[in-house]
C-alpha cells in the first residue's frame, strides 16, 4: 500500500513529467500563453492519461508484445477523439485556443511513456495511480507556467484582471520565447528546492548516525 | 495459435471495438457540435448587422463570375457550381437592414476568417467581426478589439480602404492590420454586386 502512495507522489515531484523527465515538452511550451489553456490542456491529457493506463493494464496479457506499441497508439488514439469532440461540444473556446494539440495528445510521450514503462507491467489499480500522480504533476507543471505568462504577459489570471493600473505587460511573455523562459526559470528554482531537501536529509541522517 | 496470426486478431479486433466507439461518440456530440457552430455563426451576424434580431441565407450565384480572381468569396475562384453564401440580416419586422460575407486574409499565424456587415441602404460598412484566426496572442489577436473593428464601419466601395489612412494599425501587427484590411477591401464591391443581383432576382 506504502508502496502504491510512493508511486502516486512521484509523479507530483521526484519524477515530475515536465520539470524532472522533461517529456511533453509540445503543449507544455505551445499551449500555456493563459492559466485557463495550460490547465485545460492537461486536464484532457489527464483524462486520457489515465483512461488509456487503465485500458492498456487491463489487456496487458491479450496483447501479444510484437504488436504492442500499435495496440497502445489505438487506445489512445481512441480517448483522444473522444476528448475532441467532448471538448468541440462542451467547451468549445477552449477547444478553438488549443488547437490542434488536442489531437496531439496522441503523440505526447507521457502517455506512451507510462503505458510502456508501467501499465503494461504493473496491475490496474497500480496504474491507475501511476497515471493520476502524473496526470496531476503535469496539471500543476502547465498551470502554473500558463498562470505566470497570463499574470506577467497580459496582467490577468484566469481571465480576470489583478494587475495594478499603469501596469506594463511583457508581451515576450505570451509568444513563444517567453515559454522557454519561464520554463528555465521555474527549473532553476526546482532545482534550488530540490537540492535544499537533499542537503537536509543528508544533514538528519549523518546526525541520526554519529 | 501461431504469434503472427495472434497478432492480427488482436490488433484488429482493438480497431474495431475503437472504430465503434468512435463512432457512438461522435453520434452523441455530433447535435451539440452543430448547435454551438450555428449559434457563434448567428452571433457573428447579428455583431456585423447592428439592428438585426434575425437572419436568412441567400444563396447567390453571380451572373459571369466575380470580378477578382483572387476573391475568398468561394471555394473554387470562378466556378458557378459552388453557390456564394450571403447573410441577410432581418429587423423585427423582417425587413433586410444589410447582409453580410464571409472572406478571408492571409494573417502572420495563418488564415484569419473575416464577417462582414454591409448596410442594405447605405451600402456602406456597418460591422466587422472575427470569426478566427491563429494570430500571436496580445499582439495580432487584438485585431478582435472593437477598437480595431469599429474603424471599419462607415467605409464604402467609393474609396478603397487604405492602412494608415483610414485605418490604423495595430502596434507590431502589421502583418495582421493589412490581412484584414486587404480582405475586406478585395471582396467588398464583389459582394454587394452578387447580394443587389440575387435579391433583385427573387
Amino acid at each position: 500500500m506504502n508502496k502504491m502512495i510512493k508511486d502516486f507522489l512521484r509523479g507530483l515531484w521526484d519524477e515530475h513529467p515536465t520539470f524532472r523527465i522533461m517529456i511533453g515538452m509540445c503543449p507544455t511550451l505551445a499551449v500555456t500563453t493563459s492559466a485557463i489553456n495550460g490547465m485545460g490542456m492537461a486536464i484532457a491529457t489527464t483524462f486520457v492519461l489515465i483512461c488509456s493506463s487503465l485500458l492498456i493494464s487491463m489487456l496487458k496479457k491479450v496483447i501479444p508484445g510484437g504488436v504492442r506499441i500499435p495496440a497502445y497508439i489505438i487506445v489512445i488514439a481512441t480517448f483522444v477523439t473522444t476528448v475532441d469532440y467532448l471538448m468541440q461540444a462542451y467547451t468549445p473556446d477552449l477547444h478553438e485556443a488549443l488547437g490542434v494539440f488536442i489531437p496531439l495528445i496522441v503523440v505526447n510521450c507521457i502517455i506512451l511513456g507510462r503505458a510502456e514503462a508501467y501499465a503494461s507491467k504493473m496491475p490496474v489499480i497500480w496504474s491507475a495511480f501511476d497515471a493520476l500522480g502524473m496526470g496531476l504533476g503535469f496539471t500543476w507543471g502547465l498551470t502554473l507556467i500558463g498562470s505566470i505568462r497570463e499574470l506577467l504577459g497580459s496582467g490577468t489570471i484566469f481571465g480576470f484582471s489583478v494587475a495594478p493600473d499603469g501596469f506594463t505587460p511583457f508581451a515576450i511573455l505570451t509568444s513563444p520565447p517567453g515559454a522557454f523562459i519561464t520554463l528555465g526559470v521555474l527549473l532553476a528554482l526546482m532545482n534550488i528546492i530540490s537540492d535544499k531537501i537533499a542537503q537536509r536529509t543528508r544533514a538528519n541522517q549523518q546526525k541520526t548516525a554519529s | 495459435m501461431n504469434e503472427s496470426a495472434k497478432m492480427i486478431v488482436v490488433l484488429t479486433i482493438i480497431a474495431m471495438i475503437s472504430g465503434l466507439l468512435l463512432a457512438q461518440v461522435y453520434h452523441l456530440t455530433y447535435d451539440r457540435i452543430q448547435l454551438g457552430k450555428a449559434q457563434a455563426l448567428r452571433g457573428s451576424i447579428l455583431a456585423a448587422l447592428p439592428g438585426a434580431v434575425d437572419f436568412r441565407v441567400i444563396e447567390a450565384h453571380p451572373v459571369g463570375g466575380l470580378e477578382d480572381d483572387r476573391s475568398t468569396l468561394r471555394s473554387k475562384p470562378g466556378s458557378d457550381s459552388d453557390p456564394l453564401l450571403l447573410f441577410q440580416g432581418l429587423d423585427e419586422n423582417g425587413d433586410p437592414v444589410g447582409f453580410a460575407y464571409v472572406c478571408e486574409g492571409v494573417g502572420y499565424g495563418g488564415i484569419i476568417k473575416i464577417m462582414v456587415g454591409v448596410n442594405h441602404t447605405s451600402e456602406l460598412i456597418s460591422g466587422v467581426a472575427i470569426l478566427e484566426h491563429v494570430e500571436t496572442p496580445n499582439i495580432g489577436s487584438l485585431i478582435e478589439n472593437e477598437s480595431f473593428r469599429n474603424q471599419f464601419v462607415g467605409k464604402g466601395t467609393a474609396d478603397p480602404i487604405a492602412l494608415g489612412q483610414d485605418i490604423d494599425r495595430i502596434t507590431g501587427a502589421t502583418v495582421s492590420s493589412r490581412a484584414v484590411t486587404e480582405a475586406v477591401n478585395r471582396d467588398l464591391s464583389n459582394a454587394l454586386q452578387a447580394y443587389k443581383e440575387a435579391i433583385t432576382n427573387e
